[in-house]
């Protein structure tokens, strides 16, 4: 499975300058991604997600922000990159696609010419070679009528379609890592599942590291191998998909598989929620950012922040409940019997 | 039979299947971007008129002096001061010089003014519009500080230093009237970038690699080429007008070349007996600038990316 890392993210902070005072947008995320692994970041709204890939790929404003810690890409630190080297890494050797289709295409150029932009800026090709690529591009996304597509421009298209030609676009110049932020919210159902396939497809052939930037739990567990849930700016639990989806070891992630409906429930009762909204990340507090929420929460949580732990083969969770010393009367059996594995 | 009386020959309900290349069929051929534009301003009935009044204007100027077989500067003293007539369509002037051909002559002196200004106007305006909205931070302080410096300078007094300095030619005119032009050009390309900026579609294209030049001519121009256009059809009669101003003040082309500002500073002194020597300047310069504001109009509508469906 380890077959050689490409992206190693160490304690990343980004924070952000405004009127009302300084946000903590990411505080300390670390994560590796290994080619052709899927990696996911998972959270609600506004912990940190889409910031966190911004700074990957140097994206955010240059002013009013601060970025510390470490992108590691090939043996050299991104961050340290000025933007003339980022332009060269972006798109070639690092790729995104965005959330909504309907906006990230612009309407007064043909698809086809948007495709063979990149190839143009990065393969040095004429612009004839460049929209011969462009057309593959556009068959292998699996778009009908290819050629004709060529010509047409985004308004002409469906929101499912322009996805494609989103993802024809970030593929174009045969990236190393792909950055799919949200990639499926603005589709519907039945279109989100052939573009999550047509990802995975391409991920296999060309063996691609993906990071999966998503709040949907069904996506994650759909295609990928390892997840990261994020809250607050800080991962509080990490492992593969299988460990993180069968035994949840943090309260939140608990939480989260908790209110995503089951279709197999016959169970009249309301679906679970989480009491409560994210800290302010202005302030955030001083422990475990997820305590004022937490049903579990101790005085120990609200003090400080609570360590790693190795709770499985690649399972890591942030908590003070596997402390040996934690309260767990009342805690559900799976966040339960950690403690040996904190001792470990 | 059929209940319309046609027959339903044996092999028509014969299955076919699947027909791979009309079940994929596209709708509509894909329009290109100007075509489009032609097609949504060509159902502006108003703004096909300007264009048609626009070429007729431009083909006299060009082909006029031909047609009337006379040299604009050539002095015939006597036939001073007629009126229109079949042998000088537009009269002669109090040095019997055909005013036809004048008219033509200062036509094209006008509505090049007019195109000069109006290109460096928004080559300035957009490259630090788009520079100040794009980059920010001190690039843009410098930019809009620089903006209001030359916004505040007061236009007509530079225009008379200039023009003494440079003296009174083509270029030192052009120069003048460009100097304070691009003002209005600069703040409006910058807020419309600033809006654009944001767009999802620019943060792609930074993802995929393009640096900002290749975003500013790729992404944003196309963009804002609406609002471009409308100021070219706008300015254009602007910088007629302006000309026309200063060279009725005295501060224009110089005799005897000529313009339909001169012309008319020249005809207004004969107001009382020769009225045509005032009326035909100021009937081109209202023409011409009727039709540059009605295809202006037109265009605005036309170009809108927004309105295409």
């Amino acid at each position: 499975m380890r077959n050689g890392q490409m992206l190693n993210t160490k304690d990343l902070f980004v924070s952000f300058k405004t009127y009302a005072g300084i946000v903590q947008a990411v505080r300390g995320v670390s994560f590796e991604l290994e080619k052709g692994e899927t990696l996911a970041l998972v959270g609600e709204s506004g912990c940190g997600k889409t910031v966190t890939a911004k700074a990957l790929m140097g994206l955010l404003p240059n002013e009013q922000v601060e970025i510390g810690g470490e992108v590691g890409f090939h043996g050299e630190n991104l961050l340290e990159y000025g933007e003339d080297e980022m332009t060269k890494i972006r798109g070639k050797h690092i790729s995104m696609i965005f959330q909504d289709p309907m906006t990230a295409l612009n309407p007064t150029m043909r698809i086809g010419d948007q495709i063979a932009e990149s190839i143009i800026i990065h393969e040095q090709k004429t612009h004839a070679e460049a929209r011969a690529e462009a057309l593959e591009m556009l068959e292998l996304v699996k778009i009908a009528n290819a050629k004709e597509r060529m010509n047409q421009y985004p308004f002409e298209m469906s929101g499912g379609m322009r996805q494609r030609v989103m993802i024809a676009l970030a593929l174009a110049c045969n990236p190393e890592i792909l950055i799919a932020d949200e990639p499926t919210t603005a589709l519907d159902v039945t279109i989100q599942a052939e573009i999550l396939e047509l990802i995975m497809q391409l991920q296999r052939e060309r063996d691609m590291g993906v990071i999966l930037i998503t709040h949907d739990m069904g996506v994650v567990a759909s295609i990928s191998e390892r997840i990261h849930v994020m809250y607050a700016g800080k991962i509080v639990e990490e492992g593969s998909v299988r460990e993180v989806f069968y035994g949840p070891k943090h309260p939140y992630t608990f939480a989260l598989m908790k209110s995503v409906p089951e279709l197999s429930s016959t169970k009249q009762e309301p679906l679970y929620s989480i009491v409560g909204t994210p800290p302010d990340l202005i302030n955030p507090p001083q422990g475990c950012p997820f305590a004022p929420r937490c049903e579990f929460a101790m005085k120990i949580c609200k003090l400080e922040p609570p360590a790693g732990v190795s709770c499985g083969e690649t399972q890591r969770s942030y908590c003070w409940l596997h402390h040996p010393d934690a309260d767990i009367t009342g805690v559900p059996e799976v966040l339960q019997g950690r403690s040996e594995a904190h001792a470990r | 039979m059929n209940v319309d009386g046609t027959v339903l020959a044996g092999d028509v309900f014969e299955r076919v299947g699947v027909d791979e290349v009309s079940s994929e069929h596209l709708e509509k051929p894909a329009l290109t971007y100007w075509a489009d534009v032609w097609r949504r301003f060509r159902q502006n009935k108003l703004a096909v008129f300007g264009l048609g009044l626009l070429v007729i204007i431009i083909v006299m100027l060009f082909l006029g002096p031909a047609l009337s077989g006379k040299d604009y500067q050539y002095i015939d003293s006597s036939i001073r001061n007629q009126k229109p007539s079949a042998e000088h369509w537009f009269g002669t002037d109090d040095l019997g010089r055909d005013m036809f051909t004048r008219v033509c002559y200062g036509g094209r002196v006008s509505i090049l003014i007019g195109l000069l200004c109006t290109v460096v106007m928004i080559v300035i305006g957009f490259t630090l519009g788009a520079l100040a909205g794009l980059k920010g931070g001190w690039v843009d302080n410098l930019i809009m500080r620089l903006v209001e410096f030359v916004g505040n300078l007061p236009y007509l007094i530079i225009v008379v230093i200039l023009t003494l300095v440079m003296g009174r030619s083509l270029f030192a005119l052009v120069f003048a009237m460009s100097l304070t032009s691009w003002v209005g050009t600069t703040r409006m390309v910058r807020g419309q970038i600033l809006q654009l900026k944001e767009q999802d579609y620019v943060e792609a294209a930074r993802a995929l690699g393009s640096d900002t030049w290749r975003i500013i001519m790729r992404h944003l121009l196309p963009n804002t080429l609406g609002i471009i256009m409308v100021q070219i059809t706008m300015s254009v009669p602007g910088f007629i007008f302006g000309e026309a101003f200063l060279s009725y003040v005295g501060l224009g082309i110089r005799p005897p070349e000529t313009s339909w500002g001169a012309l008319a500073s020249y005809g207004q002194e004969k107001l009382m007996f020769q009225p045509h020597m005032l009326f035909f300047p100021s009937l081109m310069i209202v023409l011409t600038t009727l039709s540059f504001h009605l295809i202006g109009d037109g265009l605005s509508d036309a170009l809108d990316p927004k309105l295409r469906r």
